[in-house]
């Protein structure tokens, strides 16, 4: 994706653009209004008096609105500084913009202004792999509105245009006849209203009185700011990213279609604003400390749409939670199987450690009551679906969709993330090692709701009994001897995968490592074939497809490394998870507070720089996420009991860190740390690991 | 090929309360096109107890298409969420309803 493009949203409706605010699609190129997973403007082009604009500068008002200032003219040089162009664009159920020109000059003038529109109407899916359309087009012009439609059989969008100020409209845009007096400015505003999924809204939302388009939110930015804990330090830098890692959380949050303005994180912008289980979930483990309502509504959602039946195409089975929905075309004619799709091996087992963790942060019994059902399907798909060959007590994942579903259904689901040392990959069933660890965290916090909140105490001894069983089977199986380590996977004939991954971390977060071999792990983690000196690497330095900038064969991911942190937390390494907190928020600094995806898994004394992994979705929710859990475990943030514990280990170069209103089932309260030196001047010292 | 349409409704009926939509309270009324004839089902959910009849009353969530349609979905043969994305269902009102609701097309009717 281009650099300079801008991009605004609201939930998953957004709009992407140039520097201009110009929108000129084609069927492969990301640009253009999109809500619903469907392009619904791939043309929008400002012309005055037959010429193209020129930008001189950007906005970026809020997530949901931007302001471009234009003027005409070529190149670097303008040749008629006497006008100026503003567009003020806002998006909220479709997009608002208020196109403003400013006649400088002591002279009338008279211009024509034209924008032309079209719209290809393209799914997402054939966005990104640049597919045919089977439907057709239909464009008129009616009751003083240009209509953009498309049609295949049943499935029907539109794009409805209008505009404040008269206009000439044909069936590829507006003309205005435009005459400006000297030193005034003429306006118009411009409405772009969708319409389509459920034959919702042909306009834009606006409140009573208002003008500008209201974003669908129940909460604004201010109020959501407000309401998170204030963070102080001595790091600038760490403030900056923590304000940073807020304001992306807010533009991430996605109201699915039945939950009435509440919301979850979606996964990425703008490509991925929609539910994913495994994102959703770690995203709000992350958050829990900040803003624990993302975790309530992503279990009611992800339970609502919880698997009740058994279909191949979508990978369902009873209890399963959803990998991904979609409500684009191609979902809709079940070219693709998104509506929704459950290939997912890990976000089930997840799902019960998120709604143990939430009741132990917020004190909501109620949820866990009220999600008994969903949370029992969810540990017995665990058993019931998950353990492919029979009898195994593991949790294996295959797809059942040969043609369009996910071979991998971990989280690291590219083509070759799962491999041997030597490089070969395995066949299916896997076993990946992190999904054992999930599941056996599951099984014991599933206890603890069972004894607690469920009154089953008899259901409750055969979960603990069975994790025990797990856990024993599990570090005898996965241990890799002559690597003292856990192999990444057991393959179809029970044989380690026996590669050193990030995995090993996951493994220490969900508890299953044995306290005898929990610091030989930890080392390897911190160890020179693991960590970088930024973060984690998914796969060891030395190992058969080992490549610093493989996707999940060599580069740093930082959700990753936020839950190894965690991990260590858990046995006790607190100085080891506060190295690792200081190497992703050194390298969170160099990305401006905006952590990528992943980046390079090059040695930090090497490059200095952390490099980005290019990939086309910023921000990512678990990223975004990242420096939030890393926050939690500097401070050593833990409930217990009513109480929150608060046991901080700082890494070097952070003097002083505090958390204001921390909320929970304790009402709010502050976490203070100090950590072993001050660096001069509040600023952090580059710490070379 | 039978009516599955009735089988369905008549199935719901007979079963009484379904524990699987026990948090559900709510009416939902199916408007089911066969040519320009329309047969309403009014389904009655009571925190799992269910009444079916073919009432014309308000209902929290209405949900439109054409009898086929139903037909596939009520057999299990058309999955509904991706009938309404396509616009073959249509559906009014209340739609945090339908969502348990159809759970149950895939014949599984004695919940958890």
């Amino acid at each position: 994706m281009k650099d300079d493009l801008v991009k605004i949203l609201d939930g998953n409706t957004f709009v992407v653009s140039d520097s201009r605010g110009d929108i000129e699609a084609s069927l492969s190129d990301p640009t253009g209004l999109f809500s619903f997973d469907s392009r619904f403007l791939s043309t929008w082009v400002l012309t005055v008096d037959g010429e193209r604009l020129n930008p001189l500068s950007v906005d970026d008002l809020q997530y949901f609105e931007t302001r471009f200032f234009l003027a005409p003219g070529t190149g670097t040089v303008y040749v008629d500084a006497k006008l100026s162009v503003i567009r003020e664009r806002a998006v909220g159920g479709g997009f608002h913009e208020e196109l403003t020109i400013l006649n400088h000059d002591e002279k009338p003038v008279e211009l024509t202004v034209r924008v032309d529109a079209a719209s290809d109407f393209a799914d997402l899916f054939e966005v990104k792999d640049a597919l045919e359309k089977k439907g057709s087009y239909s464009a008129r012009v009616e009751k003083g509105r240009l209509l953009l439609g498309y049609r295949r059989e049943t499935f029907e969008r539109q794009t409805a245009i209008s505009a404040s100020a008269p206009a000439k409209l044909d069936k590829k845009g507006l003309t205005f006849a435009v005459r400006i007096d000297p030193h005034s400015q003429w306006t118009t505003d411009l409405d772009v209203a969708i319409a389509g999924v459920g034959g919702h809204n042909l306009r834009p939302k606006y409140e009573r009185g208002e003008r500008r388009a209201r974003p669908n939110m129940e909460r604004s930015l201010e109020r959501w700011l407000r309401d998170a804990p204030r963070l102080e330090s001595d790091s600038d830098a760490l403030k900056a990213t923590y304000r940073r890692s807020l304001v992306d959380l807010a533009a991430l949050r996605f109201s699915p279609p039945v939950m009435e303005g509440r919301s979850l994180p979606a996964a990425g912008l703008p490509w991925f604003m929609t539910m994913f289980g495994r994102d959703s979930i770690l995203t709000s483990l992350q958050a829990l400390p900040f803003t624990p309502e993302l975790a309530a509504t992503t279990l009611r959602v992800l339970g609502a749409w919880q698997g009740s039946r058994v279909d191949d195409f979508r990978d369902e089975d009873p209890g399963r939670i959803l990998h991904e929905m979609r409500y684009g075309e191609l979902t809709a004619f079940e070219e693709r199987p998104h509506s929704p799709y459950y290939g997912s091996a890990d976000a089930t087992p997840l799902y019960v450690v998120l709604l143990d963790e939430y009741e132990r942060w917020s004190g909501d019994r109620r949820l866990v009551r009220e999600l008994e059902a969903e949370a029992r399907a969810a540990l017995r798909w665990i058993d019931e679906y998950a353990d492919l060959i029979g009898g195994s007590g593991y949790l294996w994942y295959q797809r059942r969709n040969e043609e369009t579903g996910l071979e991998n259904q971990c989280w690291k689901d590219s083509w070759d993330s799962i491999s041997y040392r030597d490089g070969r990959i395995p066949g299916f069933p896997r076993a990946t090692c992190e999904l054992q660890g999930y599941a056996y965290d599951a099984k014991l916090r599933g206890a603890r709701l069972a004894r607690l909140f469920w009154k089953d105490p008899a259901f409750a001894d055969e979960l603990e009994r069975q994790a025990a069983d797990l856990r024993r089977r599990f570090n005898r199986d996965f241990w890799v001897e002559d690597g003292e380590y856990f192999a990444l996977a057991l393959d179809s004939e029970g044989k380690q995968v026996d590669s050193l991954t990030s995995n090993n971390g996951h493994l220490l977060w969900s508890g299953i490592v044995d306290k005898s071999t929990a610091k030989t792990v930890a080392k390897h983690l911190l160890g020179p074939r693991l960590f970088s000196g930024w973060g984690v690497r998914t796969l060891a330095e030395g190992e058969g497809r080992y490549n610093p900038i493989g996707y999940h064969v060599g580069t740093v991911w930082p959700f990753d490394t936020s839950f190894i942190a965690w991990g260590l937390r858990r046995y006790g390494y607190k100085e080891e998870a506060a190295r690792l907190a200081g190497g992703i928020l050194d390298a969170a600094e160099l990305f401006d507070g905006r952590l990528p995806e992943a980046f390079g898994g090059f040695e930090r004394g090497v490059t200095k720089y952390p490099v980005e992994y290019p990939t086309a979705c910023s921000p990512q929710a678990w990223s975004t996420g990242a420096p939030l859990l890393l926050l939690r475990t500097m401070l050593g943030l833990e409930p217990l009991g009513e109480h929150l514990v608060v046991d901080p280990a700082l890494p070097e170069g952070i003097g002083l860190l505090a958390l204001l209103d921390v909320p929970g089932r304790w009402g709010k309260v502050d976490a203070f740390a100090r950590g072993r030196e001050l660096g001069a001047h509040g600023r952090r010292r580059a710490v070379v690991a | 090929m039978g009516d599955a349409t009735a089988t369905f409704f008549d199935g719901l009926e007979a079963l009484g309360h379904v524990p699987a939509l026990e948090k559900v309270s709510g009416t939902l009324r199916f408007d089911l096109k066969n040519g320009k004839r329309t047969t309403r089902w009014l389904v009655t959910i009571d925190k799992g107890d269910i009444a079916v009849s073919h009432r014309n009353a308000k209902a929290d969530c209405v949900v439109r298409a054409e009898k086929t349609v139903f037909e596939r979905i009520a057999r299990g043969e058309q999955n509904a969420m991706a009938a309404l994305l396509r616009g073959a269902v249509e559906i009014e009102g209340d739609e945090a309803l339908l969502l348990p609701f159809q759970r149950l097309f895939s014949g599984e009717r004695t919940g958890t």
